[in-house]
C-alpha cells in the first residue's frame, strides 16, 4: 500500500474526523517533502511518516479540545483519561456525509468506542491492530519501549472491549 | 475489568494479550488454557478480547471510503499546487523513497 494512503488512513482513525485528517496530512506531507531526502531506508520512512502523522494528530486534537497549542507528549501518564470517555467529539455533532462515510467504513460502534479511548491508547491500537505494525515499529513511532508498547496495547484492548460492550 | 479479583485470574489476565498474540511459551499457554477451561469468567474475557482484536484487524483491511479519499487527494493536490493528471494519480508522491 502506498505510504500516503496508509498515513491518511492512520490520521482518519486517530483524529476521528475527515477535516482534521486532511489538515494533518497536509502538515505531514509538508514535513515529508522537507525531510524525505534524508531518509534512505523504506522501513525508516514508514515509521518516520507514521510518527509525523501521529504528532500532527495529537497537536490537532489538543487544539480542537481547547487545550494548549504546544505539543504535550501523550506518553506522560494521564490516568484521568482512563476513567472517562476522552473528549473526542464523535457523538457531539450531527452526522454529515463524511461522518456517515466513516461510520459506514468503521461501523459506528467501533468508531465511537475507538474515539472514546485516550489518545495514547488509540494510537497504539490503531498502529498495531489496524495498520499491522510490529511491536518494534510501534515503539519507534511512539518513542516508548517495546515493553511499554505491550503493556499499553493490553490496556488498550481491555478498554476497547469494555467500550464496545458499553456502546 | 469487571472480573473477580481472584489472584490466579488476575495473573492470567495480565498475560492474555501475549497469549492472544501467540507470544507466550508453551508452558504458559497450557496453564492459561487449563485455567480457562475451569473459569467461565476468564473464558468470557478472553473471548471478548479476541473478538475485539478480530474486529480491529478486519476493519484495518478495509480501504478508506472512495469519496473521503478523493477529497483528501484533491486537498493535497491543491496544497502541492498540482493539477489532477490523467489517470487521477498525483505526479509527485511522498512515498517515492519506498
Amino acid at each position: 500500500m502506498r505510504a500516503q494512503e496508509a498515513a491518511f488512513r492512520f490520521s482518519l482513525l486517530v483524529c476521528g474526523h475527515v477535516e482534521d485528517a486532511e489538515d494533518v496530512m497536509q502538515d505531514a506531507l509538508l514535513k515529508t517533502y522537507r525531510h524525505v531526502g534524508r531518509i534512505r531506508e523504506p522501513e525508516a520512512f514508514r515509521t518516520w511518516l507514521y510518527r509525523t502523522v501521529r504528532n500532527a494528530c495529537l497537536m490537532k486534537r489538543r487544539r480542537r479540545v481547547g487545550e494548549p497549542a504546544h505539543f504535550e507528549s501523550t506518553d506522560a501518564g494521564d490516568e484521568r483519561e482512563e476513567g472517562r470517555a476522552a473528549a473526542v467529539d464523535v457523538a457531539d455533532r450531527a452526522p454529515g456525509p463524511d461522518e456517515l462515510a466513516l461510520n459506514s467504513w468503521l461501523g459506528e460502534r467501533l468508531r465511537t468506542a475507538l474515539g472514546s479511548l485516550p489518545a495514547r491508547y488509540r494510537v497504539i491500537v490503531v498502529l498495531r491492530e489496524m495498520e499491522g505494525l510490529s511491536t518494534r515499529e510501534v515503539a519507534t513511532v511512539t518513542g516508548i519501549s517495546e515493553a511499554n508498547v505491550k503493556t499499553r496495547l493490553h490496556r488498550a484492548r481491555v478498554l476497547l472491549k469494555e467500550r464496545l460492550e458499553g456502546v | 475489568m469487571s472480573h473477580p479479583h481472584d489472584p490466579e485470574c488476575v495473573r492470567l489476565l495480565e498475560r492474555v494479550s501475549e497469549y492472544l498474540d501467540h507470544a507466550v511459551d508453551e508452558a504458559t499457554c497450557r496453564a492459561i488454557e487449563a485455567h480457562v477451561r475451569a473459569c467461565p469468567s476468564c473464558a468470557a474475557v478472553i473471548d471478548g478480547l479476541r473478538r475485539t482484536v478480530g474486529l480491529c484487524r478486519e476493519t484495518g483491511d478495509r480501504p478508506v471510503p472512495a469519496a473521503v479519499k478523493a477529497r483528501a487527494q484533491a486537498s493535497i493536490r491543491r496544497l502541492l499546487g498540482t493539477k489532477e493528471p490523467a489517470g487521477g494519480r498525483t505526479p509527485r508522491k511522498p512515498d517515492r523513497a519506498r
